[in-house]
């Protein structure tokens, strides 16, 4: 058997008459007396044969003509597709420096664009510690607030701290401590309005309206008298949004910070009345009247 | 001791016939060279000398890579494409057509390779239905008595060209190198840089395997 392995794998240089005389001798006196060997011998034989007699596929007649348009045709028309796949290759028509100093264009252009964004809608640093100095931070009481404002506590910490720290060593001078229960106001909204501190809302997507939040049974009407007021108070509406729930609003408004405390006021006199503080404790004073705007979100949510 | 007259006459045959192949072959490289020479400073007739000297054996090469007409002629386009495309990185250490084979053998593995891996093969193999297997057993001649026309038949050739496309790559173009372009086996190992050894063995491995195809077919 071993032998007829071995005479086996000779079968390709049997064939092609490439093997050394003696060993070619050998192999074919093998053949000669193994007829299993013969006959699979036959077959490489044959199959050789089919091989090497396949016949020669002939290309198409204007096959020079193909490859003479595909090699020599001129350059295809400008394409936004080409031009985005060669975008960093070293393509003929924009190389990889000019990618990169457009890339560094665009990124300082969207810094310079970024920091000169007006900054009434979303408050910046310098709103923030307006508003955080300001005794315009009245509305420290304790959070009653909702599961929103909770969230918004847990996803905004540093906001928070930036916030409670001041919060907890300095007293705080309004009195507007307003975790204040609803009462029946006859002259503005049919109930009162709870007023509540929250935070400052920090995405610019998302006005949060935990700044102030309001809740009465007519949100329409409490929204639309704090419209009326802010003329009064040369402050004016910058943000606008209808909450996610069903009659919830949120609206952005930008006053001096000196008219804090004329707002909360107003508020109270168009029907929030606070258990814990009297209309005049209610009006908070401000810590610095030097006028500069401050943006405040008031949060109104519907209560029954 | 003096060596017989006939002896001296056929040695001296043998190396006339030595010396004209030798020049035969020195010639065509020198005229492929000189082509090449004038296609890289941009003269389009010479390289379109060269493809017309070698076209169809590409095509011929690329129809088995991928056993489908249309697939070989974008192979084939693809090849030439690319052998226009790098001529300047061609350094005349090897002949321009092993250069070029090169360039084929390498093109038509990877065509086939992505063929294969989208299913091309094995959806051709599955179109063909019962009834013309059935037909094709019918047909066939007898080897025995008629093997001139059994090889000459299409469905030898089908066959035979089914059992190629089953065959891995790295025997696929030894078999397609060796036996369908009647390469040498020096030519072989040069084109595919691989020792004559490797190149005998591997081809002898795929002849085995077609014709075991063969034979499961025929018998």
């Amino acid at each position: 058997m071993k032998e007829c392995e071995r005479v086996n794998n000779l079968f390709g240089e049997l064939h092609d008459r490439m093997l050394e005389s003696e060993t070619d001798k050998v192999a074919r006196e093998h053949l000669r007396e193994c007829i299993k060997c013969r006959e699979e011998f036959k077959w490489y034989g044959f199959t050789v044969q089919a091989l090497t007699n396949l016949e020669k596929v002939a290309p198409p007649e204007d096959f020079m003509a193909q490859l003479n348009s595909r090699l020599y045709s001129p350059a295809p028309s400008f394409a936004f597709s080409h031009f985005f796949k060669n975008f960093f290759s070293s393509a003929p028509f924009l190389p990889i420096p000019v990618g990169a100093a457009a890339l560094v264009f665009v990124t300082v252009m969207g810094f310079v664009l970024y920091n000169h964004a007006p900054t009434d809608v979303w408050p910046t640093g310098s709103a923030l510690s307006t508003l955080q100095s300001s005794s315009t931070r009245p509305v420290a009481g304790p959070i009653s607030g909702t599961g929103d404002l909770r969230d918004m506590r847990a996803t905004n910490m540093q906001v928070a701290r930036q916030f409670e720290a001041p919060l907890s060593t300095a007293p705080v001078k309004s009195s507007v401590q307003i975790p204040l229960q609803s009462v029946s106001n006859p002259k503005s909204f049919d109930s009162g309005l709870r007023i509540m501190g929250g935070l400052l809302p920090t995405t610019a997507d998302t006005i949060g309206g935990d700044n102030l939040t309001v809740e009465s049974p007519s949100v329409e009407a409490a929204v639309e008298s704090v419209k009326r007021m802010l003329p009064n108070l040369q402050g004016r509406l910058v943000a606008e949004k209808t909450g996610g729930a069903i009659r919830e609003r949120v609206l952005g408004v930008s006053i001096p910070s000196n008219a804090y405390g004329n707002l909360t006021t107003e508020l109270i006199n168009h029907g929030a009345v606070a258990i814990a503080a009297t209309k005049e404790a209610a009006t908070p004073a401000p810590s610095k009247s030097d006028g500069n705007n401050v943006v405040l979100y008031i949060h109104f949510v519907h209560t029954p | 001791m003096v060596a017989p007259p006939e002896t001296i006459l056929n040695c001296l045959c043998l190396n006339i016939m030595s010396l004209i192949t030798l020049s035969a072959l020195k010639a065509e490289t020198d005229q492929d060279s000189e082509l090449v020479t004038k296609c890289l400073k941009g003269d389009r007739e010479a390289f379109s000398a060269l493809v017309a000297k070698y076209y169809k054996k590409i095509y011929n090469l690329a129809y088995r890579f991928v056993g489908d007409s249309e697939e070989a002629n974008d192979l084939a386009q693809e090849i030439f494409t690319a052998a226009y495309q790098n001529l300047k990185k061609f350094r005349g250490d090897a002949k321009f057509s092993t250069w070029l084979f090169q360039i084929a053998t390498n093109r038509g593995k990877n065509k086939f390779k992505y063929l294969k891996r989208r299913g091309y093969f094995a959806n051709r193999g599955q179109t063909e239905s019962e009834d013309e297997r059935e037909s094709f057993q019918r047909t066939i001649p007898d080897f025995s008595t008629n093997p001139e026309t059994m090889l000459a038949s299409k469905q030898i050739q089908k066959v035979v060209q089914d059992a190629i496309n089953d065959l891995d790559p790295d025997h696929k173009e030894i078999v397609i190198l060796r036996d369908i372009e009647g390469f040498s086996y020096e030519e072989i190992a040069e084109i595919l840089n691989l020792p004559e050894g490797t190149t005998k063995s591997r081809l002898h491995r795929a002849r085995m395997v077609v014709k075991e195809k063969l034979k499961k077919v025929l018998s």
